[in-house]
């Protein structure tokens, strides 16, 4: 778990920046391998990323900051950034060096911030990353006479590259041993002004500095304006007005710092970059491809098809070995201690309960492994232009697609990804769609169903049934939720549709290592919740599902099995017999447990779904988190074992489930319910919680809880009542 | 070991463990972290830094 203990600030500390799509994230993650941390910087949500590199000098401390394209602070995140460049964030030291990342591709863009930090006057080291690929681009940088100019070290770099690594980490190594040095500013008028003002404030107690100057008489509305006010009861907008309207009469103050600073790096780029002037088809192509409305779609939902085939086809084999080894840890556990309540707590509480969500781990990498992949390797970005149409239709724009996007890991991240829609409504309304994207909460309930109810066949030789059945839950929940948003904004949060601009990056290969790096992250946290979450859920069910131990009812069955044994002198039908009465015994027994009482008095609830009590309990069990149905429902069925021995694994259990007079409990039309319920339903705490945290109020998460649920619920209904 | 010791030594474990979530939950909520285990606001289950795309307002 994330933690907000402090940096080492014995250790030199070198700050990474750069603009996002640079790889910058992958350089880290290249330098630092596993040798990471995340935490939050104080006080605010702002993700620290840090990671530890070994220099020369020893140990030294890395920070992967948020990319930004500029130092102008204006949301969290970009304060953040220019906080830690200017040492003022309370446990991180003053860098003592900073790794500017630039992308090869783009460099008249990135020289924009590169210059702001120049100007910090901190040592300064230039990574020149995905030079492959300007080079494949036909872009050749003289990166010897950039560094001249700059008068900084230039690193050319091919992302996993030893013989580049090797080279940026000697030229951090000899920055560190650098001292900081003066540059001269690329907008001049407005250090003046800047200065006059400094001088001006001579006498307050304030801490600001020229940059903080600089960028409030630039940024108007961000951040530095902001401290700049609060600093000091004499400091007004008045005069930041007035030295604005001195500098730019006629237009802004970041115009006249944007055209000051392309027109340096204009005549640089002219200098240092020759540009063939052939381009690359193939990539022209894909692109006309894959944003073209009609054959765009296509592709996308193809590739969404085939991730989830996949998903099915390629985990098969893991999950079998994961369901063999818990099976022979249950047989030892068995064989070691005696029949009774703890060997039945280990074995049907803690390895059927947990086992029976950890086996779902081989599809939650796959998955996850194609989402990184299609994320790394740009074509994401042009998905949410292609959704763009699609999200304009509801009143929507892309700025909305990448929350949603985040919600497929999770909708916690989703609704905070909300944070960066600039329109109030435009923002709630994203957020209240959010949550109906397929969090990975959701896969291990689906696969689990689907296993379970979905004949494994193909489909015109091509697709498997399975997998489109999944695809087809997935894109039940993005109707759903463009659905919501559609009414939203037509009933209740009416506003123009918000203009949408984005940046659509090179397709490049992504970097397995840093994949690697994301994909383990992404399997801890699943197995951290199955170790916590769902443990502690599967021993209360257990528990629940245990208990009251009918005494006088085991006798009687008891008694039974010793009038069997004494008269019916057939060995094969005495055994016949006494399965017949275990089977009944277990079924009587998990009636009169304490989760069977409650879920019999809740079931009358549920009876029009056509759901017994035990789907019942499992569902009431997972309102706090969905997965947790599958814990519930393997320590059940487990326990009460009243299904065939041989079926080992809870979706056979599931399949060939009776009630008492012998009928199929999970029909199709339960089957298709219990997926649509899943489907729809808001069943996290941590999601309404988030919400509540981020509309400021309980109205909203309430409304959009009973909204989901109601739409669940009927959704379940009517597939029970139709089919 | 008889069935009533199994039950109660099961039931012990079983509190503990419960109690032990309750205070890991609680010491989560002290400190002031709101959100699922691993992807609340502290850690974002997407690295938010990777993400694809910015957005600008008209005009910027």
């Amino acid at each position: 778990m994330p933690d907000s203990s402090p940096l080492n600030t014995d250790q030199p500390t070198i700050a990474v920046v750069g603009n996002p799509n640079t790889g910058k994230s992958t350089l880290f993650n290249n330098l630092t391998g596993l040798r990471q941390k995340t935490a939050n910087y104080p006080g605010v949500t702002v993700e620290r990323h840090t990671g530890t590199i070994h220099l020369d000098q020893g140990e030294v401390t890395l920070i992967d900051l948020p990319g930004a394209y500029s130092l102008a602070a204006h949301s969290p995140d970009e304060m953040v950034s220019a906080d830690v460049l200017l040492g003022r964030i309370e446990d991180v030291p003053l860098p003592s060096a900073i790794l500017v990342v630039v992308d090869s591709t783009n460099l008249r863009r990135n020289l924009f911030m590169a210059t702001q930090i120049l100007e910090l006057n901190l040592p300064v080291v230039v990574a020149l990353n995905m030079i492959d690929l300007a080079t494949k681009r036909g872009i050749s940088i003289d990166s010897e006479r950039l560094s001249n100019e700059l008068k900084v070290p230039v690193v050319p770099m091919i992302a996993g590259d030893a013989t580049c690594t090797a080279h940026l980490k000697k030229e951090l190594q000899e920055q560190l041993n650098q001292t900081a040095t003066e540059r001269n500013t690329l907008v001049p008028e407005v250090r003046q002004q800047a200065e006059k003002l400094l001088a001006a404030q001579k006498n307050t107690q304030s801490t600001i500095t020229c940059f903080d100057l600089e960028r409030a008489i630039i940024d108007a509305g961000g951040a530095a304006e902001t401290r700049w006010l609060n600093s000091s009861s004499t400091h007004s907008i008045a005069t930041l007005q007035s030295v604005r309207s001195e500098l730019a009469p006629a237009g802004t103050v970041a115009a006249l710092e944007a055209r000051s600073r392309y027109a340096w790096i204009d005549k640089l780029v002219r200098q240092i970059e020759t540009r063939s002037t052939s381009k690359s088809p193939v990539t022209d192509l894909i692109d006309r491809a894959t944003s073209h409305s009609l054959i765009g779609t296509f592709l996308f939902l193809a590739i969404m098809a085939t991730v989830f085939q996949a998903v099915f086809s390629w985990a098969g084999p893991i999950m079998d070995a994961i369901d063999g080894l818990t099976a022979a840890l249950a047989t030892m556990v068995n064989s070691y201690l005696p029949e009774g309540a703890l060997a039945s707590l280990i074995t049907d509480g803690i390895i059927a309960g947990v086992g029976s969500v950890v086996i779902f781990l081989p599809q939650i990498i796959i998955l996850f492994a194609f989402i990184i992949f299609l994320e790394d390797s740009g074509y994401m970005a042009r998905a949410a232009f292609l959704m763009d149409r699609l999200m304009r239709a509801c009143g929507l724009s892309g700025q909305s697609f990448i929350p949603m996007l985040s919600s497929f890991a999770c909708a916690v991240p989703g609704i905070m990804a909300t944070r960066v829609i600039p329109n109030p409504r435009d923002r709630l309304v994203t957020m209240i769609a959010a949550p109906f994207m397929t969090c990975s909460a959701r896969l291990p309930v689906y696969a689990l169903l689907i296993a379970a109810f979905v004949p494994d066949r193909s489909l015109l030789g091509i697709f498997n049934l399975q997998g489109l059945v999944l695809f087809g839950l997935y894109m039940l929940g993005i109707v759903g939720g463009i659905l919501t948003a559609l009414m939203m904004k037509r009933f209740v949060l009416k506003g123009p549709t918000p203009p949408f601009l984005i940046e659509i990056p090179a397709y490049r290969l992504p970097n397995l290592k840093s994949m690697a790096i994301k994909l383990l992250d992404r399997g801890k946290i699943f197995l951290r919740r199955a170790g916590t979450v769902i443990f502690t859920v599967a021993l209360v069910i257990w528990a629940l599902v245990y208990f009251p131990r009918p005494e006088l009812l085991l006798n009687d069955y008891e008694t039974q099995r010793i009038a069997i044994i004494d008269s019916v002198s057939d060995p094969a039908m005495a055994a016949q017999q006494i399965a017949a009465i275990d089977h009944a015994e277990s079924a009587a027994v998990l009636e009169q447990s304490y989760l069977g009482r409650a879920g019999r008095t809740v079931q009358p609830l549920f009876a029009p779904l056509g759901w017994d009590w035990k789907i019942t309990a499992g569902v009431i069990a997972s309102f706090p988190a969905r997965e947790v149905v599958v814990a519930v429902l393997g320590t059940i069925y487990a326990v009460g074992d009243n299904v065939d021995e041989t079926d080992t694994r809870l979706m056979q259990r599931l399949r060939n489930a009776r009630d008492a007079d012998g009928n199929k409990v999970f029909t199709t039309g339960v089957a298709v319910g219990l997926m649509i319920f899943y489907a729809f339903c808001l069943q996290c705490m941590a999601t309404v919680a988030i919400m509540r945290r981020e509309t400021n109020g309980w109205k909203w998460p309430i409304a959009a809880w009973c909204y989901m649920t109601g739409l669940g619920y009927f959704g379940a209904l009517l597939a029970y009542q139709l089919i | 070991m008889d069935e009533s010791l199994q039950q109660l030594v099961a039931l012990i474990f079983v509190a503990a463990a419960v109690g032990f979530e309750l205070r890991r939950r609680w010491i989560k909520r002290k400190k002031g972290k709101v959100g699922c285990e691993d992807c609340g606001p502290d850690k974002s289950s997407q690295n938010s830094k990777d993400a694809p795309v910015r957005f600008y307002k008209r005009g910027e």
